[in-house]
């Protein structure tokens, strides 16, 4: 392999494991909140995308323009989701509620996929943007302007949530109740709205993610759940409830795949897991798990 | 023994009183069934089912509108003509909605056996629902004419009541391969396919057919049918430098990823080549689709089978070029219609006889009929990707008149 190509595989994984990172941001933030492991998240994802592409195929304006636009929609539609299935669980016991979120994000899941196929009856049912920007090409590396952009809008949105979490009440106030609930309660933080808000925000980035994702490659209704479980990899294996962990994570499993990608593709998709198994044998709480 | 004759006799008349009653009860009782069945014979029913929803959805979306566009002009010439019955007999369709799945392809199959009670199946779009779904033709002696359908393991079990149009998978570039013969820029060759039986046969028999005009396999490899990002696929290739890239995958998205990252990542080959290239790669794409080789089962003319072919086409609200494989129904649609013809009756052993005996001539230039396993003739001919939209380049002289290479200008 020439230093060129291990050159591009190294870039290659980090574009890709920025945009992982993005929609696992949004995952890791709801469980840290209200400690429900939404498995519709990649749902939201596909929602997003579907939207943007619908949006686009409706007026051929750009893309990230529509993506932005639907950010209050995904919101509203975390929050309810929420409101109506997650929040009824919270009276139950600890492993009752845990188990019961499971299988009502599940069922939700689900229920999204078949919506979307229901709904995708008199259209195609893979979605893809039509956007290419030139590539840029430094001493022979590829840069896809596209990936770049859309790398800029990922870090641009992880900063804003950054300062958002350390800089508003709001945001400490969600890092209040992820540290702990009953304390956050003691010193007047509504955690029932807390938690609707972060259901909120995590669908926003995962909508936002599914926006960026139809640009790239494409969205269909059945790509949520296999979604969601690489996810929930990256924030497993960054720690749960970390940060830091979701970005460390996102980036290594982009890496991991982009480089056993390059030499056998058939291998390309296992080694999230693969990773996965190896760092919690060597760190069992995970990367930045504390 | 007067007494007891004419006992016996009485008895006898009785009995032969309640004999007759009760052979005409159950004569009319078995009549009943036969008078349904007679009355069935007022028309054809063929049956399927077809991915409505679920994964294989994109690729059939337009299918049952096309059956009922074909049945609609048979109909309107008077039905399909049974010799054996004196008479035509209009055709009905039954399609219902296997959600792409197998368990509810072979349930829906036995739903038309029994409830249904059709004359005749028709495949559902793949072969690993048409592997579910064939138990029924087994089953309840149907004859099943499977259409998207070509993968080794339908023929592993001996089945007398199935046949394919499709020749076997390893054939599927064989019209299109021989599109590049004499060109003598092309010397090296890369090929990936999406992680399946059908694309693993496929990509080998257009390796084969790459090496068989003196050029150079230099990349060949399946990826998950999952994959979503092909960037170190596109790098692996571009440190091979081939001049043909050749990408085969069903359904299309997978597709569509490996040529936008190819695009990207300047992966720059003199030809693409892509298959079951439809609506969905054309539109995302855009106008750097362009000369993109793919195939459709059709090419275009003007024989009365190219404007049956068009005709119902357009009454199902699309061009044939959109889905490469209305070609493909549209085969199945004359099969189902010349096995009838040759039967002369709705008997289905007649019918399965005429199926497997079918010599059917089409397009002014080919011959449907089967091998011994049940394998057809029908091997998709080339096209490219032109103004957003696909243009036969078949013939094939024609078609390299008319190709421009792509030239890394996507």
């Amino acid at each position: 392999m020439s230093v060129t190509i291990a050159v591009q595989l190294v870039v290659n994984g980090i574009l890709l494991g920025g945009v992982y990172a993005l929609a696992a941001f949004g995952l890791s933030l709801i469980f840290g909140v209200s400690g429900v492991l939404n498995l519709a998240h990649g749902e939201f994802l596909m929602g997003g995308g579907l939207l943007v592409w619908l949006a686009w195929d409706l007026t051929g304006l750009n893309p990230f323009l529509l993506t932005a636009m639907i950010a209050p929609l995904a919101f509203g539609a975390g929050y309810l989701f929420e409101k109506g299935l997650i929040r009824p669980l919270a009276q139950r016991k600890e492993h009752v509620r845990l188990a019961s979120a499971v299988l009502v994000t599940l069922g939700a899941a689900l229920m999204m996929e078949d919506i979307a196929d229901f709904l995708s009856l008199n259209t195609q049912y893979e979605k893809s943007v039509d956007l290419f920007l030139p590539t840029i090409v430094l001493d022979k590396v590829y840069l896809p302007s596209l990936k770049l952009v859309i790398l800029g809008l990922v870090l641009a949105l992880i900063a804003g949530l950054f300062l958002f979490l350390k800089r508003t009440y709001l945001g400490l106030a969600v890092q209040a109740v992820t540290q702990n609930r009953r304390g956050a309660l003691l010193n007047g933080v509504n955690t029932v709205r807390i938690n609707a808000i972060a259901f909120g925000i995590g669908t926003v980035l995962a909508a936002v993610a599914g926006g960026f994702e139809v640009v790239d490659t494409y969205v269909a209704p059945n790509i949520g759940l296999p979604l969601t479980l690489k996810y929930l990899c990256i924030i497993v294996m960054g720690g749960l409830g970390s940060f830091a962990g979701v970005a460390l994570g996102g980036i290594i499993i982009g890496l991991g795949e982009a480089i056993v990608g390059f030499f056998q593709p058939a291998w390309g998709q296992t080694v999230a897991f693969l990773l996965l198994v190896a760092i919690l044998l060597i760190r069992p709480k995970g990367l930045f798990g504390r | 023994m007067g007494n007891h004759h004419t006992h016996d006799g009485n008895c006898l008349e009785l009995g032969r009183r309640k004999f007759l009653t009760m052979a005409a009860a159950g004569a009319g009782l078995v009549m009943l069934p036969i008078g349904q069945a007679l009355a069935a014979r007022n028309e054809i029913v063929i049956g399927g089912t077809l991915a409505q929803s679920g994964p294989l959805a994109g690729a059939t979306k337009p299918f049952v509108a096309l059956a009922n566009a074909w049945a609609k002009r048979v109909n309107n010439a008077g039905g399909i003509y049974l010799k054996k019955l004196g008479k035509k007999l209009p055709i009905r369709f039954i399609f219902y909605d296997d959600q792409t799945s197998p368990p509810q392809a072979l349930k829906l199959y036995e739903r038309l056996a029994t409830v249904d009670k059709v004359d005749v199946f028709i495949g559902p779009f793949s072969s690993f629902l048409t592997n579910a779904a064939l138990q029924a033709s087994l089953t309840h002696h149907i004859p099943f004419f499977m259409v998207e359908a070509n993968d080794e393991v339908l023929f592993e079990k001996p089945n007398p009541w199935r046949t394919t149009g499709l020749a076997p998978a390893k054939t599927e570039y064989s019209r299109t391969v021989p599109l590049f013969k004499d060109r003598a820029d092309l010397k090296s060759v890369a090929l990936l396919g999406r992680e399946n039986l059908h694309e693993r046969q496929s990509v080998e028999g257009a390796a084969q057919g790459f090496r068989d005009l003196g050029m150079q396999v230099v990349y060949d490899k399946l990826a998950p049918a999952n994959t979503k990002d092909f960037s170190s696929v596109v790098l692996a290739m571009k440190e091979q430098n081939p001049d043909v890239v050749l990408v085969e995958a069903l359904p299309p998205p997978w597709i569509i990823g490996f040529l936008k990252q190819a695009r990207e990542l300047g992966l720059n080959p003199k030809e693409v080549v892509a298959g079951h290239v439809g609506v969905p790669v054309i539109k995302a794409m855009g106008k750097s689709g362009n000369n993109i080789v793919s195939f459709t089962y059709y090419f275009e003319g003007n024989t009365p089978d190219h404007k049956e072919l068009y005709a119902i086409s357009h009454a199902a609200g699309v061009e044939p070029w959109m889905y490469p494989e209305i070609g493909l129904r549209y085969r199945a649609f004359r099969r189902i219609k010349d096995a009838l013809e040759h039967a002369g009756s709705l008997d289905k052993e007649a019918i399965r006889e005429a199926m497997w005996k079918q010599k059917l001539h089409l397009y002014g230039e080919e011959t449907i009929e089967y091998d011994k396993r049940g394998y057809g003739t029908d091997i998709p001919y080339p096209n490219e990707i032109l103004g957003g939209k696909m243009v036969s380049l078949w013939p094939l002289d024609k078609g390299r008149r008319m190709h421009k290479p792509k030239n890394g200008m996507w």
